[in-house]
Order: C-alpha cells, then sequence, then structure tokens
C-alpha cells in the first residue's frame, strides 16, 4: 500500500495513478494513460518521502507516503501557473485548472505571442495562442494513430507546435480527431466541440460504433435530441481512439439517443 | 511506431541515416522518408544543422565572454573548449592545450605529461574479463566525473544485470560546460585510453556496440577518435567490440545522458523522465551506459593497478597566469590548484569563481581554501574553474549565466522553457529566489535544477552587487 495525504491504496502504477484513486486534486496537463508519462508540464509535482518529484513519471512503490498539498508545493503550483499564463491564454481544462490555481497571468511579463491560427479544416481548429505546450497532441499523433503530422519546433522559449504547411488542410492529416480528444487547452479543437461548448444540457452516451465489425466503443455527446460530438470511449478495443469516420461524421451515422 | 520505422517504410530503405545525419549534410535536399515537418522540428532545435560548413562563430563561452572587450559579432558559439587562448572564434587554429599534474599520481593524464609511462595501445591487451573488470572498478570506488559522480560500479552492474539480449556503451564526449576542455584534450590526445575504457565496459556489462557521441564544436576529436578505432580494429584490439563516433549537432542539454540517447538515435535532444534509468533501458531499448569521457579514460588504469583513482582534472582558465588542464588528488584546495598549478593571479586580485560551468558553484576569494572534492564541494559539475578578478561585477557574471540558460533551454518543460527567459526580468531578490525555486524543484533535468545553483551563490556572498 502506498500512503496519500494519509489515505491508503494499493501500490500500483505511477504515484499520479495512485493519487488519481484517492481524488487527490492533482493537476497534471501532460498525462495521458495511454501514453506514459511525458514529463512536460511538471504540474504535478508531490512530495514522496519528503523528496519533490514528478508524481507521472514515479513509479508507487510499497510504503511510500505522498503528500501533494503541502505549503511548498502550491506556492510551486502557483507560480508555474502564472509562468504559464505569461506564455499562452489556454481554455478548457487547462484554463480553468490555472484559474483554479489562483494564477492570474500578471507576475511575470507576457512572452511574444504564438499568434497561428488555422480554420482550413473541415473538422479542425487550431489556435497555437491557446497552446501550454504539452505535447499530447504530438505524442498522441506519432504514438497512438501512428501519424506524424505534428510536431514540435524550434528549442526553448520559441518552443511551438507546428504541421509545416500553410493550412492545415494540406497536411496528411486523417481527420482521426485524437489530437483534439486529447488537448487540455483548446488550441487544438474540433468543429463539434467548439459548438457543444455553447450547449449546456449535454451528456454522454456510451455507445458501439457500427460502422465496422472492431466493435469500437464511443461517447456520444448529446443535447436535447441530438448527437453534437463523438469521442472514442476508453475501452480494451479501442483505447480512446476512433476512426475518423466515426469521430467526424456524426451526422452520417444517424445514432438516436435510445 | 517511431519516427525512424516510418521513414524506413516510406523511403523503402533498409537503414535510413538518422535524421540528424541527414541534416548535417547540407547538400542534400532528400527527406528519405521523414516527414518535412519532423525534420524542420529536429532541424530548428540544433545550432548547426543545415549550416554551410565552416561559417565562423565567435566563442561566447565564459572564458570569451569575460576576455572579449566589446560584444562579439557574427554568429556565435558556446564554448569551443579553447578557453585557455580566450577569447577565440572558430576562424583561428587552436593552440595545443596547456597541460600539467599536481596529482601524487597522475591517472587520466598519464600518457599526455612530460615522461609519461607506457604507450597507450598497451592497455587493450592488459584488460581482463568482464567480472574483473568490474569488481576492480566497484572496489576502486571509481564515481562518474561528467558531474553527477553516480558510482560507476553500480551503473555497471545495472546494465550487466538487466536481461537482454545486447547492451550498449556510450562515451560522453558532448563537453558543453564552457569552461571545460580535458574531454577534448584525452580525445584528442589519448583516444586510446578512452576507447580501452570503453572496451573495458563493455566486457564487465556484456556488449557488443559502443557509441562515442562527440560534440560538433570538437572537430579534431571527431577525427582523431574515429582513426583510432580503426587503428583498434585493424590490429584485432577490440575482438568484435564495434564503435562508432556520432556527432553532436549544437545543444548544450544534448550532453544530458537521456537527451544524448535521443540525440544518437537522430532526433530533438530533450531528456526523458527517469526511471527507466539509460542503464536498464537505452539505446534502441538496451541497457546502456553511458559514461563521460573522463571517467572511461581512467577505467583502463584501475583495472591494471587494482587502485583507487581519486584524482580529477581541473581546467582552469580567467584571471590565472598559466590557464590550462591540470590534475589533482581530490581534496586539493582551489587556492593551491590557482597557486602551484597556476602560477596565481594574472596580475589583478582575485574577486571570485565559478567552479563547474553554468550550473556549478560560485566562491569568493575568500573561501578559495576550499578542497575540490565531491563531498566539500558539491554540485561542481565537470570542475571547469573560470576565475575572475576585481574588474567583474557578480551582475555581469548573474546576466552571463541568464543569458545561457535562456539560449540552452530545451523548452521540453514548462518551468525551464518559461522561467528562464524570466530569469533578468525579476526586479527583486524575492521574485528571483522564488523563480529559482520553481527552477530547482519543477524542472525535468539537471539543466533546470542546476540553473540556480551558482545565482543563489551570487545572492548569497554578493547581495549588493546584484540588487543594489
Amino acid at each position: 500500500m502506498i500512503e496519500i495525504d494519509g489515505k491508503q491504496t494499493p501500490a500500483e502504477g505511477s504515484v499520479l495513478d495512485a493519487c488519481r484513486r484517492t481524488g487527490a486534486e492533482l493537476p497534471a496537463f501532460c498525462h495521458d494513460q495511454r501514453l506514459g508519462a511525458g514529463g512536460h508540464c511538471r504540474a504535478c509535482l508531490v512530495e514522496v518521502d519528503g523528496r519533490v518529484v514528478a508524481a507521472c513519471s514515479t513509479p508507487a512503490r510499497e510504503g511510500q507516503r505522498v503528500a501533494t498539498a503541502t505549503e511548498q508545493l502550491r506556492a510551486y503550483r502557483l507560480d508555474l501557473a502564472e509562468l504559464m499564463l505569461a506564455e499562452a491564454r489556454p481554455s478548457d481544462r487547462a484554463g480553468r485548472t490555472l484559474a483554479a490555481l489562483g494564477a492570474r497571468g500578471a507576475r511575470y511579463p507576457q512572452l511574444p505571442r504564438r499568434a497561428r491560427h488555422d480554420a482550413s479544416h473541415p473538422y479542425l481548429r487550431l489556435d497555437l495562442e491557446r497552446c501550454i505546450d504539452c505535447r499530447l497532441c504530438e505524442r498522441a499523433c506519432a504514438g497512438l494513430q501512428g501519424q506524424f503530422v505534428l510536431a514540435t519546433l524550434g528549442r526553448g522559449a520559441s518552443t511551438r507546435i507546428d504541421w509545416g504547411a500553410s493550412d492545415f488542410s494540406a497536411t496528411d492529416c486523417v481527420s482521426c480527431g485524437t489530437c483534439a480528444a486529447v488537448c487540455p487547452s483548446g488550441a487544438i479543437s474540433d468543429v463539434d466541440r467548439l459548438r457543444s461548448t455553447e450547449l449546456p444540457e449535454e451528456r454522454i452516451v456510451r455507445t458501439t460504433c457500427s460502422y465496422c465489425g472492431v466493435g469500437c466503443q464511443l461517447d456520444a455527446h448529446v443535447a436535447g435530441d441530438d448527437i453534437v460530438r463523438i469521442e472514442g470511449a476508453e475501452s480494451p478495443v479501442n483505447q480512446g481512439s476512433s476512426a475518423s469516420r466515426a469521430a467526424t461524421r456524426t451526422a452520417s451515422l444517424g445514432i438516436r439517443n435510445g | 511506431m517511431n519516427l525512424r520505422e516510418w521513414a524506413r517504410r516510406r523511403a523503402g530503405a533498409p537503414e535510413p541515416v538518422s535524421a540528424v545525419e541527414l541534416l548535417l549534410d547540407p547538400r542534400s535536399g532528400d527527406c528519405a522518408g521523414y516527414p518535412p515537418v519532423w525534420l524542420e522540428g529536429i532541424r530548428s532545435f540544433y545550432d548547426y544543422l543545415g549550416e554551410v560548413e565552416g561559417t565562423e562563430r565567435s566563442c561566447v563561452g565564459t572564458a570569451c565572454h569575460f576576455a572579449r572587450q566589446a560584444p562579439a559579432s557574427g554568429r556565435e558559439v558556446r564554448c569551443l573548449g579553447r578557453c585557455y587562448e580566450a577569447p577565440v572564434s572558430t576562424a583561428t587554429p587552436s593552440a595545443p592545450i596547456p597541460r600539467s599534474s599536481l596529482a601524487a599520481t597522475p591517472v587520466i593524464l598519464r600518457h599526455l605529461l612530460e615522461g609519461s609511462g607506457p604507450a597507450p595501445e598497451t592497455e587493450y591487451a592488459a584488460l581482463p574479463d568482464g567480472s574483473t573488470i568490474l569488481r576492480a572498478v566497484t572496489d576502486a570506488g571509481l564515481k562518474g566525473r561528467g558531474g553527477a559522480a553516480f558510482p560507476t560500479g553500480a551503473k555497471w552492474r545495472a546494465a550487466r544485470e538487466t536481461p537482454a539480449p545486447d547492451r550498449y556503451v556510450v562515451a560522453n564526449g558532448h563537453e558543453g560546460d564552457p569552461g571545460s576542455f580535458v574531454d577534448r584534450l584525452l580525445l584528442e590526445e589519448d583516444p586510446h585510453a578512452v576507447l580501452a575504457g570503453m572496451l573495458a565496459c563493455a566486457r564487465a556489462i556484456g556488449a557488443a556496440r559502443g557509441v562515442v557521441f562527440i560534440r560538433r564544436e570538437y572537430d579534431r576529436a571527431q577525427q582523431t577518435m574515429r582513426a583510432a578505432i580503426h587503428w583498434a580494429e585493424d590490429a584485432g584490439y577490440l575482438c568484435g567490440f564495434q564503435v562508432r563516433v556520432v556527432s553532436g549537432a549544437g545543444s548544450y542539454v544534448a550532453g544530458e545522458e537521456t537527451a544524448l540517447l535521443r540525440a544518437i538515435e537522430g532526433g530533438r535532444a530533450e531528456p526523458s523522465p527517469k526511471p527507466p534509468y539509460p542503464a536498464v533501458k537505452g539505446l534502441e531499448g538496451l541497457p546502456t551506459v553511458v559514461q563521460n569521457v573522463e571517467t572511461l579514460a581512467a577505467v583502463p588504469w584501475i583495472v591494471k593497478h587494482q587502485l583507487r583513482a581519486d584524482t580529477k582534472v581541473v581546467c582552469v582558465t580567467g584571471g590565472v597566469a598559466r590557464p590550462g588542464a591540470v590534475e589533482i588528488d581530490l581534496g586539493t584546495t582551489l587556492a593551491e590548484v590557482l597557486e602551484r598549478g597556476c602560477g596565481g593571479p594574472s596580475g589583478r586580485a582575485w574577486k571570485m569563481a565559478l567552479v563547474g560551468g553554468p550550473m556549478g558553484r560560485v566562491l569568493p576569494a575568500s573561501a578559495f581554501g576550499i578542497p575540490l572534492s565531491f563531498e566539500a564541494l558539491p554540485g561542481t559539475g565537470h570542475a571547469g574553474v573560470h576565475v575572475l578578478d576585481e574588474r567583474f561585477s557578480a551582475r555581469a557574471l548573474a546576466e552571463h549565466l541568464f543569458a545561457f540558460a535562456a539560449a540552452e533551454s530545451c523548452g521540453s518543460c514548462s518551468p525551464c522553457r518559461i522561467g528562464t527567459v524570466q530569469l533578468s526580468s525579476r526586479r527583486d531578490r524575492q521574485q528571483l529566489e522564488r523563480l529559482l525555486t520553481t527552477l530547482e524543484l519543477g524542472s525535468l533535468c539537471g539543466f533546470g535544477q542546476g540553473v540556480p545553483r551558482p545565482i543563489h551563490d551570487l545572492l548569497r556572498h554578493f547581495p549588493q552587487e546584484l540588487f543594489p
């Protein structure tokens, strides 16, 4: 067993996994269970037996005691959040988390904006001003889909994600939507998601894709009688991924919430 | 699927060149199956990719920065390992590296001092079996000379005991720390000692392949090491151990061991989280021992004599009469190194010294009595010593270190990517210390974690000069 803020849980997986199991609130922007620890965002720092480490890349060991909210860690997270807001203007999950940490974006001088927007693609929208360089899109594109559409360019403060063409629609993107699904900052979104943010009564219905015999599990986001968005669901078959036709052709699926 | 596998399938080539090798040759406009945007990602990470060979660059490493009266013009390079003749540029040829010893028994420089012992080539044949080598290295208490001072024997044992079909030995010749040139000295003038050390490691851990990773700035070291490998192969000394030289492409962080493995694979030299450690999972997923050049050079001597090698080569530059590489017994005081080894001050009185490069320590002259050892002065990295005399301010050194940190941060983790460019914007001590803590606690690798180290020292010893 491993102890997280006084709560016991089996010492399995990473310290971050263990924290999630006990319900400890720990920000983590660059983590995806399917991709393993990226170690990029450094938001999930915790104290393990007195040592400060990143929870995502630290294996949970028997008998460890973990503190997730010491004074030092709170101060660290706020400062990191302030730094992140000097670089980007994230929305979505990342934006909400940074605000919840108390960051207002006033502590550090703003760095030059990365003003790159793209609306050329039929389903995907890109706005790099929101990007926090978590690398999830790049890693998901390569590691989950075996595509190399998105890549990180530059070094140091000029590091940024890019797609190499002037229009995103000119890339070899297969429109699977995985990048938009993993993006925590709103930098990459799909048009369905953009629309769905305006629908307060949205709920999620787990369903099975009917396109082929694989049996991918999908989460249909439903508002009223309409499917507003389809996402690959966590299941042993498709592990959160989905084929492009399933993710982007919600209308043609003809599924209705029954 | 990894990038190289993708390129292999696209290009239909049996074994594609690494992306870095591809880009190091600017004449080739071919993508060799790599996605162009990924090639651009790699090109834009490094300093030298796509550059015409022979482009002149002025060195702005610590010694050259402070030796130069006016700002450097044109393109820059952060250290050519010629700090003893600072300031330099790539346009002028290098003078030989001055070397000497204060050690009772010189080990690292054993073949490089006047009247030195038997020819280096004899060391290959003298190597015993792997278990004997591992025991000798462990018993000698050898610690890594690259900066982390990790016990070498323990690292080798971890690699040996990890079940795997093959293993790798990697010599880290990416001497990025401005002010250090011992690796260059060894690679250029005693490559057989380094290669024999690699062969010893290969035998101890059961590795069939090795890589010598040498930074792009060290052209001549790459040539001499390649020639040494050919010679040793032809002479039959390597007994099937396959070694190749891989060139860096211009990035300080590539010296960090996990970043270095990425660089060898041809990608962006960004560190990855540990565990897994390279000794368990490194190149091609195989157990890989990454060892600094200076550490490896000591190994044949240790194995032969079955003795401890408690010496270190200290590279001294700046305000001393005779700058150069000095081998010392660990525990020798800094004052003794500067006075006896380097002839004392070159003119003006000493003010402070930066020990161990941009992630090292700053000592005021009043503290030069401190012994140089892993215990007495932790965090001194590769132990380059740059002495600053009274003309230079602590603020100037801090600004130099801030600029270095911002220029060389790889950008992979948030605190270091955003924090290093914010260092110079901090207007009071409290603001700066808060940012230093964030860098120290949060950064993924030793770079961001180490950037605050000399700044803390400057704040401790020269608070008035930093924030008047």
